[in-house]
């Protein structure tokens, strides 16, 4: 059974110092009442731990108040061999936080931000684990009344406006997969720093939610989905489903890579290891890197 | 029993007689067998059974597929024995001196073609014959008597003195030698030398001599039968050496300090050695001889040497054949009394090397093979045409002797054949011989044993084929293609498109024309009276430059100049623009043509004219700004080759102009004219540009002393009106306004036809008293360069205006014109052409209008154009600065920038509400900007490059209307800004430029053409260095491209088409295409043509391969775990470690995306980073490179070891002991 752990250290790079009773002001108040949180008994390299018990999760999460990035913590831990499949380190805010080809993800207090360990057998199934946790993460966000869809391969946008409101990044680490996941629940991060426009939870939905207990629910789900994809992945039912929350199918679009810009390409679909199938002057082109240029 | 030869031969005739050796010695040893009527046989591995060697045999011993067969004395006498072999010739190298050979070919009942093996023994070892030499009262090398222990060195090198040698025991041929020169290097040294000893000749065992440092290697070769009758030849002089291996023989020694004394000496100690041990055979005495003519023995050669052959041309004598007939009991010949010398022989060894890399050895296939002949030439080679050179064995590849009546004659001999010598496809030593042959101290036979090494500039040479097969080559390549891929104009045609044909212009008669130029050369003074006083309107004509220029594919070349020249120079123009801005790059970077070397050949083929260069003011004829020493070299190549030097700098930064005004005005052969780039807008109006003037004249004064009056008589003030592109009564009321004011300065106006008004405005111009206009030749007007000059100069006339052109001759020009144009018009870029008004807006000057769009329209962002131009027409009137280079640059990246960055974030949507910003902010003043705008335009330049921050910084020089808002440098710079409004500055970037250090470039130049540049070279090399390079390197390559003629240039050969050039001293030359073949597997095509009356064949890459036989990309070995390779295909965008970086394992070393997942590739094991093969930084460059599954990313090298003295790493090839400390590992 999993627990969530509340990391406070003394010494330490990636994460920052603060008390139990400063963190866990943060926590939501059902979740304060449902238990009690013991000290944990692990002293290692300066950490120490308070976990709270009887969670029925099938993971552990480890939580922090701000971090350098989940990332780095989610890497430090399973150094340590305190990361199972399937944990979660989660953390409120983060200073460094970290986004494809290290760019910066600006990380304010209000949204979510965690990175799950995933069992490193998943790369041998040969579909984009990012494309597979986006469709997880969309029909989740979409039982939520969002229109979201998935802009190819890795982010959640919201229709029509196409604004973007949550991305996934995977790092393949040779024995360990970590999958980080960051969406915009109450803060919308300023224009500069992401390359379109954003929105929030929030701002569709009218009400502040506590991030952290949202992103238990959501974790959950994902974790559910994947349980059932590990005993064996349906690609071609991943792949219909996949492209029945494809953002611009069938749709003309521009993609630019590093090398060129593909004018009036129309998505078809994706084919069957995740990259994006194309119609470019009457050709079919599978791309496997690229970003979608709104329209 | 003691046989006559004659009885020998007999003995011999039809009988097989084995070399047991390959290559060069086999094919010459076989020769003296034939001779000898016996069967020549000669050992072959597989490697080598269709060798060029073997054809000297009559059968073949095959040996195998082991390639060090030649070793095994064994097999070699069990197949001999089965074959019936008679005797066995061991040649050199191999098992010639292995002691056993003799005795086991005497027990097989075979001859054995050398010594016996006891005396083999006795004076191949060298300590067993530096003790016989001492019993003879031979001189030997101070040193130990035997094989000495370490502490037994010390003691005998304190004795002798330093420097000393530490020689292997079992060594020879200049192997297995350690110099060590004082005694801290002794202990370490002699650890190295008897772990090389031991693996290298399996006796660790080291003996010591003083090593004599200014010494000639003089030898003895004798010869000596069974019944003792022993002759010694004269000496072979052996100095010319590279650690230890000798390059070139020469008999006899031609050092001054030789004598018939010493001579007789040296003979007298090897024949005495020879005889005191009962050798018979061949044998080489090899000494030291020190400067003052003491000899000392080194060693004994108990078998054929390599450069046996200069004995036998000296004397005209077969030493093989002697040889062979001593080991079957012939009595020796000759004696002292009948045999004479007679000639003076010299022999270089051809070894497939590279000189340049080291002497590395190279293998391949040799494509041309032309051996030297007439006479005096003797050749000793295995190589042919067609072989494929193996790199199992050594590196020899022929012996080239040269011979003849004196030590002169024998050089020129020598000097001449190497000249003929050809052998191409791969590296030979010839030209380094050719420098050797060449070199002075040689000539004199002023060289010792450290010859080589004391004069690196032995290696200062360029290798360089016949020009017309360099040519021939060229023209296959395009041939291949179908298009020319050197002049960056990608594929422009295919192979089989339709061409226009054969160039053969028809070039009206220009001879009987008398015409002489108007215009004095040489006389600024004079020069410009006639100008300033004279009642004409006079031209510039810019044909050879702005004319020919808007990309790389209409830049007349060089061949094409040498048609018009003579036409344009009778036209009566006043100057020529042919040279300058990127007219000097292009040179280079298309059509591969030195730019000072194509002036030069103007002032000859077009004398009369005075020349004019466009020069940028800092950067001069590069791309950024030069410091004063580099501006004074390039200075004077440009004041050597024009008389009218057009400067601009395009923000009008007058100070920017000094350094090259100072050389110009300096000189009164040369005319300087300052130009002031103009643009017309807000701020840019008439008092602006009279304040620009006066900064120009002021300038003029402090640098000559002189009155503003004088002043504005010894220069021309340009007006350069490209970018803007001013309005007509602009131009005509600006100019009457300079004129009010500086009534002697004369004015030449420069302006583009590109919006449609040249005419009107350069009338206008003459009119209010411009009194030079640029224009260009009709035939080569195009909608980038300047007007037609026949239509400016009716209308000019028509208003009453009089002009002095000769009419004729550019009529004559023109037709010649006519039948150029159509070739560069086919294959020059056809996108964006004709007249665009739209250029008085968006401002993009000239030959930039066209190249920009299309690159952008390359690029996928067609759609964008528009908005591009637009986003143009509004920053222009934020950052104000002239649009000419390189401001045109600046401005076009900074709009390209923005658009497609807007593009990518926001779709066409983000790009529209991007400009509607722009438009807000340049429409409307500030107070009446909202927030919101105010906020969203600092996303205009948020995208911009480095070189415009550099401008708002005044690295460039000083905004002609001042600084733009704080804004812009908000938007510039994001959060750092205020930091950057505190660092920029207004003064001249020059006083901020250090001087360059000229010798260190010039050093780097060296290095990278491994020989002395020209001064040409050197200056073109400091503006591009990357195009100079590639020039340079192209010329050696294929050779001058103006001779290829016009339609071959652009077009290639069709098979059966022939195509006459000339080469550089007028020798006609004829090309005959045969074939093309289709591309094979590799994407290769084979090229088969007559050149003259040879048939060539040239290998053409026309594409990618299909099969992976040669140039795929370099895979990853997985059994070798140093290899770290792609474990996916993807997009490499990350390298983490650098060249020798040490790594350990499970370290992560690199970063693949694959669908945007990140997967990181760790180091297998530990290891030393040997060699990055891919190589990305994302973060820094925005650049990935695509990888696919399996290739190579990195190779590492093995630790061995870490010394547990010093905790050092240890490679493996250091494994015995440690580098650092020396303990013993």
């Amino acid at each position: 059974m999993g627990n969530i752990y509340y990391l406070t250290v003394n010494n330490s790079d990636i994460i920052e110092y603060c008390t139990l009773e400063e963190g866990l002001k943060l926590f939501p108040k059902e979740l304060k009442k449902r238990g009690l949180w013991e000290k944990v008994d692990i002293n290692i390299l300066g950490i120490n731990m308070f976990f709270f018990k009887n969670m029925s999760l099938e993971f552990n999460i480890f939580v922090c108040k701000n971090s350098s990035s989940t990332f780095d913590v989610a890497f430090f831990l399973d150094k340590i061999n305190l990361l199972k499949d399937y944990d979660v380190v989660f953390s409120f805010k983060q200073w460094r936080g970290i986004g494809q080809f290290n760019r910066r993800w600006e990380s304010p207090m209000g949204n979510i931000y965690a990175t799950m360990k995933l069992p490193s057998t998943w790369s041998v199934h040969n579909f984009s684990i990012p494309l597979i946790t986006s469709l997880y993460l969309c029909k989740y966000l979409r039982d939520m009344s969002l229109n979201t869809m998935i802009k190819w391969p890795n982010d959640i946008i919201i229709l029509p406006e196409s604004k973007k409101i949550a991305g996934l990044l995977s790092k393949d680490m040779d024995h360990s997969l970590f999958l980080g996941i960051g969406i915009n629940v109450n803060i919308v991060p300023e224009i500069k720093e992401i390359h379109m426009p954003a929105t929030s939870i929030k701002e569709i939905l009218g009400n502040p939610i506590n991030p952290f207990e949202l992103f238990i629910d959501i974790v959950k789900h994902i974790f559910f989905c994947y349980q059932g994809s590990a005993l064996g992945l349906d690609v071609e039912e991943v792949k219909r489903q996949t492209q029945q929350y494809l953002a611009f199918m069938d749709q003309e679009v521009s993609i630019v890579s590093q090398y060129r810009c593909l004018n009036r390409a129309k998505i078809i679909g994706i084919s069957n290891t995740g990259s994006l199938k194309v119609l470019v002057d009457n050709q079919v082109i599978n791309l496997n890197s690229g970003t979608i240029v709104l329209e | 029993m003691e046989k006559g030869f004659k009885e020998i031969r007999k003995q011999l005739m039809g009988k097989p007689i084995l070399v047991a050796n390959r290559g060069i010695p086999a094919r010459r040893i076989c020769r003296s067998i034939k001779e000898l009527d016996a069967i020549p046989v000669v050992t072959a591995t597989d490697i080598d059974k269709t060798a060029p060697f073997t054809a000297g045999a009559k059968e073949l011993l095959l040996l195998g597929k082991d390639p060090r067969a030649y070793l095994d004395v064994d097999l070699i006498i069990e197949k001999a024995v089965k074959r019936g072999i008679v005797a066995i010739h061991p040649g050199w190298g191999f098992a010639s001196e292995d002691e056993e050979f003799p005795q086991k070919c005497r027990d097989a009942g075979i001859k054995f073609i050398g010594p016996p093996s006891k005396a083999m023994a006795l004076l191949g070892n060298k300590v067993s014959v530096r003790n016989l030499a001492k019993k003879l009262n031979i001189p030997v090398v101070p040193g130990s008597e035997t094989s000495v222990t370490l502490e037994e060195a010390e003691k005998i090198a304190e004795e002798i003195g330093y420097p000393v040698m530490l020689k292997a025991e079992g060594g020879g041929g200049g192997r297995g030698i350690y110099e060590v020169f004082n005694k801290e290097q002794l202990r370490d040294s002699f650890r190295k030398a008897s772990s090389m000893a031991q693996a290298e000749f399996g006796n660790p065992r080291l003996y010591i001599e003083k090593l004599l440092t200014s010494v000639r290697h003089i030898e003895i070769q004798v010869i000596a039968d069974k019944w003792g009758n022993v002759l010694a030849l004269d000496e072979r002089d052996c100095s010319i050496q590279r650690n230890h291996q000798k390059l070139v023989e020469i008999t006899p020694s031609p050092w001054p300090k030789m004598n018939e004394g010493l001579r007789r000496r040296l003979k007298e100690y090897a024949a005495n050695l020879i005889k005191e041990v009962g050798y018979y055979s061949l044998g080489t005495v090899e000494f030291l001889v020190d400067e003052d003519v003491n000899p000392y023995l080194i060693e004994v050669n108990t078998r054929l040497q390599v450069e046996h052959g200069i004995t036998e041309c000296r004397y005209g004598i077969d030493l093989v054949e002697e040889q062979i007939a001593i080991s079957f009991g012939s009595k020796l010949r000759w004696s002292d009394k009948d045999l004479k010398p007679m000639n003076w022989a010299m022999q270089v060894r051809i070894n497939c090397e590279d000189p340049k890399e080291n002497f590395s050895p190279n293998g391949g296939v040799i494509t041309r093979y032309i051996s030297p002949g007439g006479q005096g030439i003797r050749v000793d080679s295995c190589l042919s045409s067609g072989y494929n050179f193996p790199t199992q064995y050594d590196s020899a590849g022929s012996l080239l002797i040269a011979y003849g009546h004196n030590w002169g004659k024998v050089i020129s001999v020598m000097d001449r054949a190497l000249r003929e010598y050809i052998i191409s496809g791969i590296k030979t030593t010839i030209p380094f011989h050719r420098k050797i042959v060449q070199h002075p101290l040689f000539k004199k036979a002023l060289f010792d044993t450290n010859f080589v090494t004391t004069h690196p500039e032995l290696l200062l040479y360029q290798e360089k084929e016949h020009a017309p097969t360099r040519l021939a080559r060229l023209i296959a390549e395009i041939s291949a293609k179908g298009y020319n891929p050197f002049i960056e104009l990608g594929e422009y045609r295919g192979k089989n498109d339709k061409r226009i044909g054969k160039f053969e212009p028809v070039l009206p008669d220009i001879r009987s024309d008398s015409h002489h130029s108007s215009y004095v050369r040489g006389d600024r003074d004079s020069l410009l009276d006639f100008v300033r006083d004279s009642e004409f309107i006079h031209f510039t004509d810019t044909t050879p430059r702005d004319i020919t220029q808007s990309n790389t594919g209409n830049r007349f070349r060089l061949a094409e100049d040498r048609l018009i020249g003579p036409y344009l120079d009778k036209c009566n123009f006043f100057s020529i623009e042919n040279g300058g801005g990127a007219h000097f790059h292009v040179a280079m970077l298309a059509n591969m043509t030195y730019p000072f070397n194509e002036a030069r050949e103007w002032n000859k083929f077009a004398p009369m004219t005075p020349k004019q260069i466009l020069i940028r003011s800092t950067n001069v004829l590069g791309y950024k700004p030069q410091p004063k020493n580099l501006m004074e070299i390039t200075g004077e190549m440009i004041c050597d080759h024009y008389d009218v030097i057009r400067c601009f700098d395009f923000l009008n930064h007058i100070e920017n102009m000094e350094p090259f005004a100072e050389i110009a005005l300096n000189s009164k052969n040369n005319v300087f004219e300052p130009a002031i780039s103009l643009s017309y807008g807000r701020g840019f109006d008439i008092p602006h540009y009279l304040q620009v003037t006066e900064q120009i004249i002021d300038m003029v004064r402090k640098l000559t002393g002189l009155s503003s009056k004088k002043a504005c008589r010894i220069f021309i003030l340009g007006l350069k009106d490209m970018a803007g592109v001013c309005p007509p009564r602009f131009i005509s009321n600006l100019i009457k306004e300079i004129k009010k004011q500086y009534p002697e300065l004369i004015i030449h106006y420069h302006r583009h036809c590109t919006d449609g008004l040249f005419v009107p405005a350069v009338v206008e111009a003459a009119k209010a008293g411009a009194k030079i206009i640029d224009t260009g030749i009709g035939a080569a007007v195009r909608w980038y360069g300047q007007g037609d000059v026949l239509s400016t100069a009716a209308y000019l006339e028509e208003l009453g205006l009089r002009t002095n052109l000769n009419k004729d001759m550019i009529k004559k020009c023109n037709f010649v014109l006519k039948q150029i144009m159509p070739y560069y018009d086919r294959y020059t870029s056809p996108y964006f052409q004709g007249v665009d008004y739209d250029v008085v807006n968006h401002g993009m000057p000239g030959g930039a209008t066209s190249s920009s769009q299309e690159g952008a329209m390359k690029q996928g962002y067609i759609n964008l154009l528009p908005y591009m131009l637009e986003f143009l027409s509004g920053i222009r009137q934020i950052v104000k600065y002239h649009d000419v280079t390189p401001g045109s640059q600046i401005t076009w990246n900074t709009a390209f920038l923005a658009v497609t960055g807007a593009y990518k974030r926001g779709g066409e949507k983000g790009v529209k509400e991007l400009l509607f910003v722009l438009n807000e902010v340049v429409s409307k003043p500030e107070e009446e900007l909202s927030e919101e705008i105010k906020q969203k335009r600092l996303l205009i330049y948020r995208d911009c490059n480095d070189a415009f921050r550099d401008l708002l910084l005044g690295k460039f020089g000083k905004l002609p209307l001042g600084f733009p808002p704080d804004w812009v440098y908000k938007s510039a710079f994001g959060k750092d800004y205020k930091k950057a409004l505190l660092k920029r500055v207004e003064d001249s970037p020059l006083k901020h430029l250090e001087d360059i250090d000229l010798a260190k470039e010039r050093q780097a130049l060296i290095k990278e053409l491994g020989r002395e540049p020209t001064k040409e070279e050197f200056v073109m090399y400091l503006n591009h260095p990357a195009d100079a390079l590639k020039t340079i390197n192209f010329r050696a390559k294929y050779g001058d491209p103006n001779h290829v003629p016009l339609h071959v240039w652009f077009e290639g050969m069709e098979p059966g088409e022939e195509v006459y050039f000339f080469d550089k001293d007028k020798k006609p030359h004829q090309m005959m295409l045969l074939s093309i073949s289709e591309p094979d597997p590799r994407g290769y095509c084979s090229v088969r043509y007559n050149l003259d009356s040879e048939t060539m064949i040239h290998e053409v890459r026309v594409g990618d391969g299909v099969s992976q036989l040669e140039d795929q990309e370099e895979m990853a070995d997985p059994s070798n775990p140093y290899h770290i390779g792609a474990p996916c295909s993807g997009d490499l965008w990350a390298v983490l470690v650098e060249v020798g970086d040490i790594v350990k394992k499970g370290e992560e070393v690199c970063n693949l995306s694959v669908m945007k997942q990140e997967k990181a590739v760790y180091s297998p094991v530990d290891g030393i980073v040997k060699r990055i093969v891919k190589y990305a930084n994302y973060q820094k460059d925005k650049k990935m490179v695509p990888v696919k599954e399996g290739s190579l990313l990195i190779e590492l090298s093995p630790i061995s070891s870490t010394c547990k003295y010093c905790k050092k790493i240890i490679l493996l090839e250091d494994s015995r002991y440690c580098p650092y400390c020396g303990s013993r590992l």
